[in-house]
């Protein structure tokens, strides 16, 4: 019976917590809809216009690893961006993530605008506010889509009817998925996130063709002499013409106010030209020239290693504050689960087992999610990152904290009770110093475990190692040598600290 | 020795169980101060529960500790307070091994009594040196001996200057050729007059230092009188079952 009775209040106060955090974003969202206050109104009263891109998209989007901060995204949407907000007479801020990420971003109100290269679907045009389509001419090189194929296929696929029962990636969600579907007779669709895991595949042979915007497509070809361009190209349907901007469902008012804007930009051409100027650069950038494997890894480190190092420290910056403040909430968790009180001991017992028993990454999400939402989309995205990562290694911290304080022998607390010492003493006196020898290695070994965590943060472009990867692959069109070089930079630095951490813990046992 | 008719600690209808065994089915009874009282009895007889709910180690589930006058078992009492009046000394030690010998001694008289460094460790050289273990001052456990740790965990014990001393089997963990400095130790202390409740299998040291021996089985007192008494010339059928087993 008191088991039932036990488990019962645990699994009622996990529930309460699970439903509390969207409840409250709810009842903020509520509130705001209340005030009809419009979206442009905000952007104005706030000064600043948040843009959500993909910046994996050259020329349109894409990162110069020569510079840092907002300044290193660049392409033809940046500069699009950056007219707008200029119109608007308020800054602009550009918050970088995956082409998923920012659809979702938009959606809760993280960010403004989408301008990430995005196309016209019917489904898409039901859950946000669509502009009119900017970058129109269609014969232009620029709005064609089409295939990349392997070089040794050219000859097998000539035409779209050739890719007939053939697998085919394309990004979920984009245009060129609604291609594929279209165009092609019984596709065997693969969906990718970004257009680099599709040539991956396509180079691995996973898949024998990638889906994508010619201008990418190319690009490709001409820096993977194994990767090829088809002939023939996706017929683009005028329903389907131009590029879009993508702002929140019901923002009329905003949506509007881009239109007038992109209405001039079309007309007197400046897409076009913001285009020409980002091709040249994205040109200028990519300039692995090796032809051999290891010559491309050395020219990659060669030309990147300010960018590899920066990414490093943020890495090791972001597992060490996570585990500094995890081990401060955890270490507090750990006490409250010793203590007696039954209902706090059982809130702190669903609060661990909750964390642990859900992934990071949809933690992260939740907490990006509902941050946002509260905070009308001023939280910064590597704050609502690191409060995550700390709640996350919280809970597993408290365990550690509360294993090792229980692993110390029974008769030391009966000693000490014995001499008269308050429980106080006892704990800081006696348990504590013996729990810590426990407890400092498996910290360590946290700390390692974080290193290589962290790397689901990329999602969010906080600029981590594996964000670095995602910035040299775009740059270079490489896909599998960053990742080699990364993976190298991961495995070397936590192999270091594994053994680091054996060292101390052989060091500590000697007073045993 | 100077056995006085001052209850120093009285035990009224001690009730204990673990789970659904009951190891303690009443027990009453009182030390006086400055006596000695051993307890015998069989493994799972409960003499060591019954010693361990004299300084609330154990919680008894029903019954009352009344210690100096104080009823110990009432929940407003600070337990901690009476504790260091009760010294107790364990079969396993439990010397704190992170501390050096004279820091085990001085921790709690600083902490607890608000001694000065100086005096508390004054106090613990000159009773470090009573049990031969002052050149280890400033050693750690891992470095003593079993004997020399028993001995360093009664100095601990004496640094509060307690009433009493509960002593729950001291000699059992130890290596033969080092139970007679542990005894000796004791032996002294009870010719010094100190209160002593020890739980022990070393029936001739029993003989030798007690007051009074308490026989325990099965959860009560089967039997209780001056060692002469219990050991010569036993009553309970069980006293007499149990002596032949072991002397």
């Amino acid at each position: 019976m008191k088991q039932i009775k036990k488990l019962l209040i645990c699994l009622t106060a996990v529930l309460l917590a699970f439903a509390s955090l969207p409840i409250i974003a709810f009842a903020q969202e509520g509130e705001e809809s209340d005030g009809e206050r419009s979206l442009l109104d905000e952007i104005k009263e706030r000064g600043v216009l948040i843009v959500g891109t993909s910046p994996d998209f050259p020329p349109n989007e894409f990162i110069d690893s020569t510079k840092t901060g907002q300044d290193q995204y660049v392409g033809s949407d940046i500069e699009l961006a950056k007219y707008i907000a200029q119109r608007m007479g308020v800054d602009l801020r550009i918050e970088a993530s995956n082409f998923d990420t920012v659809l979702a971003n938009l959606s809760t109100g993280q960010i403004d605008l989408a301008i990430t290269g995005l196309a016209y679907t019917p489904a898409r045009a039901q859950s946000m506010e669509l502009s009119i389509g900017y970058n129109m001419d269609e014969d232009s090189e620029a709005s064609a889509q089409g295939v990349l194929i392997r070089a040794e296929d050219a000859d097998k696929y000539r035409t779209l009817e050739d890719l007939r029962g053939v697998k085919i990636a394309a990004q979920s969600g984009s245009i060129q998925e609604q291609y594929v579907k279209d165009q092609i007779s019984d596709p065997q669709l693969q969906s990718i996130t970004t257009i680099d895991d599709g040539v991956a595949l396509l180079k691995n042979g996973s898949v024998d063709a990638v889906a994508t915007s010619m201008p990418t497509g190319i690009q490709y070809a001409q820096n993977n002499s194994d990767l090829a361009t088809m002939e023939e190209e996706f017929d683009i349907s005028a329903d389907y013409a131009g590029t879009r901007i993508g702002a929140p469902l019901g923002e009329k008012e905003l949506i509007e106010e881009v239109n007038t804007i992109l209405e001039d930009v079309n007309e007197q051409g400046l897409y076009e030209q913001w285009y020409e100027e980002a091709i040249e650069l994205n040109n200028n950038m990519t300039s692995i020239t090796a032809t051999s494997f290891l010559g491309t890894l050395v020219q990659i480190v060669q030309s990147f290693w300010p960018q590899l190092l920066q990414g490093l420290l943020i890495t090791l910056g972001l597992a060490a504050i996570t585990v500094f403040f995890g081990t401060l909430v955890g270490a507090l968790f750990a006490l409250i689960k010793l203590s007696k009180n039954k209902l706090v001991q059982a809130v702190c017992t669903a609060y661990v087992e909750l964390i642990r028993g859900t992934p990071l990454l949809l933690q992260l999400w939740l907490f990006i999610t509902v941050f946002s939402t509260l905070s009308g989309g001023d939280m910064p995205m590597l704050v609502s990152v690191i409060i995550a990562l700390v709640v996350n290694s919280s809970a597993y911290v408290a365990e550690i904290i509360r294993s090792g304080i229980q692993s110390v022998d029974k008769g030391q607390r009966e000693a000490a009770k014995s001499l008269g010492m308050s429980n106080r003493n006892t704990m800081t006196k006696i348990i504590l110093p013996q729990a810590v020898k426990n407890i400092l290695p498996a910290l360590g070994n946290e700390f390692v475990m974080m290193v290589k965590e962290t790397s689901l943060a990329s999602t969010f472009f906080i600029g981590e190692l594996m964000t670095v990867n995602t910035v040299i692959k775009s740059a270079t069109y490489k896909s599998i040598e960053p990742l080699v070089i990364v993976g190298l930079i991961y495995f070397i630095v936590t192999f270091t600290l594994s053994k680091g951490v054996k060292y101390m813990e052989r060091r500590l046992s000697v007073s045993d | 020795m100077s056995v006085t008719n001052d209850a120093l600690i009285q035990v009224k209808d001690l009730h204990k169980s673990f789970h659904d065994l009951e190891v303690l089915k009443g027990v009453s009874e009182e030390i006086h101060k400055g006596e000695v009282v051993s307890i015998i009895g069989p493994s799972g007889s409960g003499k060591s529960t019954f010693l361990r709910c004299l300084n609330l180690l154990e919680t008894p589930d029903k019954g009352q500790v009344i210690f100096e006058g104080v009823d110990i078992t009432d929940q407003s009492v600070d337990i901690d307070k009476h504790r260091q009046k009760m010294g107790m000394i364990f079969q396993h030690f439990n010397v704190f091994p992170h501390l050096t010998v004279l820091e085990n001694i001085t921790l709690a008289p600083t902490l607890e009594l608000g001694q000065s460094r100086e005096e508390a460790q004054k106090n613990a050289c000159e009773l470090l040196a009573k049990v031969g273990l002052l050149d280890k001052k400033d050693e750690y456990p891992r470095k003593l001996s079993g004997g020399q740790k028993q001995r360093l965990a009664i100095v601990r014990a004496l640094a509060m200057n307690p009433d009493v001393i509960l002593m729950d089997e001291p000699t059992s963990a130890l290596d033969p050729e080092m139970v007679k400095d542990v005894l000796e130790v004791i032996k002294e202390l009870a010719d010094q007059g100190m209160t002593i409740v020890i739980v022990t299998h070393e029936m001739a040291f029993a003989k030798q230092i007690s007051d009074r021996v308490f026989f325990m089985d099965q959860g009560i007192i089967q039997e209780k009188g001056t060692p002469q008494e219990v050991f010569e010339h036993p009553q309970n059928p069980r006293t007499i079952d149990f002596l032949s087993k072991v002397l």
